[in-house]
């Protein structure tokens, strides 16, 4: 038995250092393409635009700016030192705009060992269906636009436990998670309006109840937690029952109500177009507050009435003759950027930031390795600021803003200053924690 | 010679297909658990490893193309090599040593996981990514198992090994078609396939056995049967020694082997029936040959053949001294040994009838005075052994006995059979020869490791007052001797029941062969007599133009002190014969030795 122990134990042995010493397949990248590639993937739809490449398009011209972004820091980044060759490729992927093709994509991408890292995707309802597949490959995850606090966390696990040590490791966002800034910066809107009524609609169709049924709800606590007297229970709105909502909000509504849409532009499109046609003429309509997933309204002011959209970043606010802005304003082609081609910018930044914290510490470039810097980094540079993903760091360089639209002057709160070049009015990161419960990190 | 290339064939398969293999397939399984384990410690998901080997399947297809002939055809080949070289023999046997079937099937569902652990690895690899440092880029993640079979080793081992079977395929094949005998050093390869496939509960060992029922045991031991004698033993103790219920547990245990010795041992043709036969136990050959003769009145006049063992002609002679009885011992010159079996019959014929003559001389004389008239029924008594110690052959016993009986009459013959080296040697007890005594050593041939001596009689011995010492006496108390030569002649004779005797048997044989096949040149086997049979025992001496290096003092010294297992017979001190003894539980690599020092001793 001592024999048979010994003659097995060394076989064991050889066999362990056979594969130790095994030699690894090393391959030599030919010319200067690099070998490893960041997705920036989204919804990458099909109407064409003149203003970036043949990439753009799309039906939510988010995924478009954050794309442009990254390829814009790269090009500014690889420009520095010509020599060294490019960090990463940068791969567009459409996720169609839909969960079952966004999972398709996202294990397409876990089984590519090229994938460095994933910028996207456009909406919250996608990124959480994706960010667990990304996590077992150990694929960074960065989050330019999606704004859910559910996003972060593994699909199916309940809000209820939702927490720091239950969060995806491979999911990084940029602009703060809603629980942390957006709702209680509504909430704080909502307050200085003094509504009468408070309406609060959340968004079901398209996989948009991830997005806006926890935020309805954060917006409801936060206004209860501000004692406002009467908070309506937030209603649901889809394709077909547009109208029926709408129909419920008009019935005795008036100009004191205040209406906080939670959703994307499309519905909230249609909800602002069935709004504006159950206006009684002469009566004043509710005030609206649209999240900010309704970015495209901005420029689309078909329904007439007056909103405020929340948005996470003012850019007007920027170093306007920072390299990075040039080349945003460059590919643009215009003065002003969308806060998400400074998204983008800043995420494919991170990335190429993490790398060179990986050349610091002399080791590869890997998946591991970005995952490292990005969780001991102390701070990532940003065209407006600064991120960082530290555990425990709270939200004291970020601000949230709104844009209105339409308001005349005694609509708006008071006390908050002029707004921006951008038009942008801001609201202090302290307004914001004076409403909410407490403030979180940033990165969740 | 189809035979051969079957034997090869089916060789392989029976040791290649075994223990060894499916340890192979653990080290493997082995190997890929730690790549999970490790693939798992690093944060990745291994489900999604095991659950999505896909990605890239074109890329890990040539590896498990690769590694499932290999693990059902290659790895076979060494591992049966290997064990057909007896190193480390006895290290991986075990209950799957002759299941071949079963391990092939085992090893064909590990083969098929291993194919799909190759597809994983292959796929954790991948969930990795590549990791990039300069210009250079690699996996993050490096299996072992992966690496092991993507190997450029593997592929190359894969086509050489295969371009050798099929040179050697196509090499026999030649020989088929030509209709030529196989070359020396593939035939002897395939008896050593042959031999290598005993269980390791049945190949002899050198340990040491302790037990606190019996004594210490060194030397060659067959451990199946040296367990069964010490339970045995540790049955009789747990009854305590010389309490009645162990004296009747003992005697339980003699009469169940006795019934096993004549079911077993014991062969006679159908037509006859089993004779009526009786048996007793001895604690060694001596004293079952006394009480043989014991049994046969006097006055005695032993004819012992000359085939007989020199201690076996001292007891006689013993006797002659002692007791009074008379010996004539058959003398056989070495050329006597050689002749036709015939001519050996009718010197051994005439040597009887002379004594037959010298009692009816003896008689007439006596008778002829009017005295001592009981010396005219005197009884000749014939101590034949039925192998040649010399030579190992084994005289026609029945055809012997019967024409003996012819020519003897009237006066009284009592014949006594000398079965130690005959009874389990390539074969049992002729029931139906005329004998009146038959008396074997379960010793050696029967693998039972208590020296004593078994005694069959056509008569009832029963519990007869002048039986020597320690003899076996039902419902007396026992000896610790014969509580051991019952527990071990039990314990052996348990092998005759399964289809271990037989396996030993086989090997035998095949040692046999194999060591008549590796003789080196120079030297011719004694006796070679077609009307002889053969036995696992047979004796050598230099061919013509050659001797021995050393005289046969010198040279039976080296034998000995090399444990060699063969020993010098001093009938011709000019040309020494070297007796082999080939048992069932010889090791392949002491034969080898010995022929080394055979080639080696001889000028």
């Amino acid at each position: 038995m001592g024999r048979q122990s010994f003659a097995i134990a060394s076989l064991l042995t050889a066999f362990g250092l056979a594969g130790r010493y095994i030699p690894q397949d090393r391959q030599i990248l030919n010319g200067a393409e690099p070998v490893l590639e960041v997705a920036v993937v989204g919804d990458y739809s099909k109407r064409a635009s003149s203003a970036y490449t043949k990439w753009e398009g799309a039906n939510s011209q988010a995924t478009v700016d954050y794309y442009a972004g990254a390829r814009a820091a790269l090009q500014t980044e690889v420009r520095k030192q010509p020599d060294s060759g490019a960090y990463f490729r940068i791969t567009p992927i459409d996720d169609g705009a839909n969960e079952a093709q966004a999972i398709d994509l996202a294990r397409q991408l876990m089984a590519n060992p090229n994938i460095l890292a994933v910028i996207g995707h456009t909406t919250s309802a996608q990124t959480r269906k994706t960010a667990s597949i990304y996590a077992k490959a150990r694929i960074p995850l960065i989050l330019p636009v999606a704004t859910a606090q559910a996003a972060v966390y593994p699909d199916g696990l309940d809000e209820n436990l939702f927490g720091r040590n239950r969060r995806l490791l491979n999911c990084y966002r940029l602009p703060p998670s809603d629980d942390n800034a957006q709702a209680p910066a509504i909430a704080y809107l909502v307050t200085q309006l003094q509504p009468r009524r408070v309406h609060i609609i959340e968004e079901t169709a398209d996989g948009g109840a991830v997005y806006s049924k926890p935020l309805g709800n954060s917006v409801r606590t936060f206004l209860q937690i501000a004692r406002m007297s009467d908070v309506q229970t937030p209603r649901e709105v889809s394709d077909s029952s547009v109208e029926d909502t709408v129909d419920t909000i008009c019935r005795g509504a008036n100009g004191d109500d205040v209406v906080v849409y939670c959703g994307y532009s499309k519905q909230a499109k249609a909800f602002l177009a069935a709004l504006a046609k159950r206006q009684a003429p002469g009566k004043a309509a509710p005030r609206i507050i649209l999240s900010e997933g309704c970015q495209d309204l901005d420029e689309d002011r078909s329904s007439g009435l007056p909103f405020l959209r929340m948005s996470p970043s003012d850019i007007s606010r920027c170093d306007n003759d920072s390299e990075g802005m040039k080349a945003l304003r460059a590919i643009a082609g215009a003065d002003v950027v969308s806060a998400n081609m400074v998204f983008g910018y800043d995420a494919a930044r991170i990335l190429i930031e993490a790398l060179k914290g990986c050349d610091e510490k002399g080791i590869g470039w890997s998946r591991a390795c970005v995952l490292d810097q990005l969780q001991t980094r102390p701070a990532f540079p940003s065209l407006c600021g600064g991120y960082s993903f530290h555990d425990g760091e709270s939200l004291v360089s970020s601000y949230f803003v709104y844009k209105s639209a339409g308001f005349d002057g005694k609509a708006l709160p008071k006390g908050l200053g002029e707004p921006s070049a951008g038009g942008y009015y801001e609201i202090p990161a302290r307004r914001i924690v004076q409403v909410g419960a407490q403030a979180k990190g940033n990165h969740q | 010679m189809n035979n051969s290339l079957s034997a090869l064939v089916k060789g392989h398969y029976r040791l290649g297909y075994s223990t060894p293999l499916l340890i192979l397939d653990a080290l493997l399984i082995v190997c890929c658990c730690l790549d999970f384990l490790r693939f798992a410690a690093e944060g990745f998901s291994l489900s999604a490893a095991l659950l999505l080997p896909a990605g890239n399947w074109s890329e890990p297809f040539p590896p498990a193309l690769i590694l499932m002939p290999f693990l059902l055809l290659v790895a076979p080949i060494p591992i049966a090599a290997w064990r057909s070289s007896g190193f480390g023999r006895a290290m991986f046997h075990g209950s799957l040593a002759s299941k071949p079937n079963l391990v092939l099937r085992i090893h064909l569902l590990l083969a098929v996981f291993l194919v799909y652990c190759t597809f994983a690895a292959h796929g954790m690899e991948r969930l990795s990514g590549y990791e990039q440092f300069e210009r250079s880029y690699w996996l993050s993640f490096n299996s072992y198992f992966y690496s092991l079979v993507s190997a450029p080793w593997l592929s190359r081992t894969l086509a050489w090994l295969g371009g050798l079977v099929y040179l050697g395929g196509s090499f026999l094949v030649g020989y088929v078609l030509l209709g030529q005998d196989l070359p020396q050093p593939v035939q002897q390869y395939l008896k050593r396939l042959e031999l290598a496939d005993v269980p390791a509960e049945l190949l002899p060992s050198r340990s040491s056995i302790r037990s606190a029922y019996g004594p210490k045991v060194t030397g060659y031991q067959v451990e199946l049967v040296v367990r069964r004698e010490l339970q045995n033993l540790a049955a009789c103790a747990r009854l305590g020694a010389g309490s009645i219920e162990s004296i009747r547990f003992l005697d339980n245990m003699f009469a169940a082997t006795k019934k096993s010795v004549l079911d077993h041992l014991v062969e006679h043709t159908a037509t006859a029936g089993p004779p009526a036969l009786d048996m007793g136990l001895f604690t060694g050959t001596a004293r079952a040959f006394e009480a043989a003769l014991g049994w046969i009145p006097g006055p005695r006049t032993i004819v012992l053949s000359p085939y007989t063992t020199p201690s076996l002609a001292g007891l006689a002679q013993w006797r002659e001294a002692t007791i009074g009885d008379q010996v004539r011992l058959i003398e056989f010159s070495p050329e006597d040994h050689l002749l036709e079996w015939r001519e050996q019959e009718a010197i051994l014929l005439r040597e009887v009838a002379r004594a037959r003559n010298a009692q009816v001389g003896m008689a007439a004389s006596v008778g002829g005075d009017g005295s001592a008239s009981g010396r005219a029924t005197a009884n000749v008594v014939l101590l034949l052994s039925e192998v040649s110690y010399a030579t190992g052959l084994r005289a026609p016993l029945r055809e012997f006995l019967a024409r003996l009986r012819n020519e003897a009459a009237p006066i009284p013959l009592s014949v006594v059979v000398d079965g130690t080296n005959a009874v389990g040697n390539r074969g049992l007890i002729d029931g139906d020869a005329d004998w009146d005594f038959y008396v074997f050593a379960p010793h050696r041939w029967l693998l039972c490791r208590q020296r004593c001596g078994v005694l069959l009689s056509r008569r009832t011995l029963g519990n007869f007052p002048a039986a020597p010492p320690n003899s076996w006496r039902m419902g007396q108390n026992k000896t610790a001797a014969q509580r051991a030569i019952i527990s071990g002649l039990s314990a052996a004779l348990s092998l005759m029941d399964g289809r271990d005797f037989q396996l030993l048997r086989n090997r035998a044989e095949e040692l046999r062969s194999y060591i008549r096949l590796n003789l080196p040149r120079n030297f011719e086997v004694v006796g070679v007599n077609k009307s002889l049979e053969d036995t696992y025992v047979f004796a050598v001496r230099p061919s013509l133009g050659h001797t021995w290096k050393w005289n046969s003092d010198e040279l039976n010294q080296r034998l000995k002190t090399a444990e060699h297992p063969a020993s010098v017979v001093l009938l011709d001190p000019s040309n020494p014969w070297v007796r082999i003894a080939v048992a069932s539980f010889a090791d392949v690599r002491d034969l080898n030795r010995l022929c080394t020092f055979l080639d080696s001793s001889i000028t």
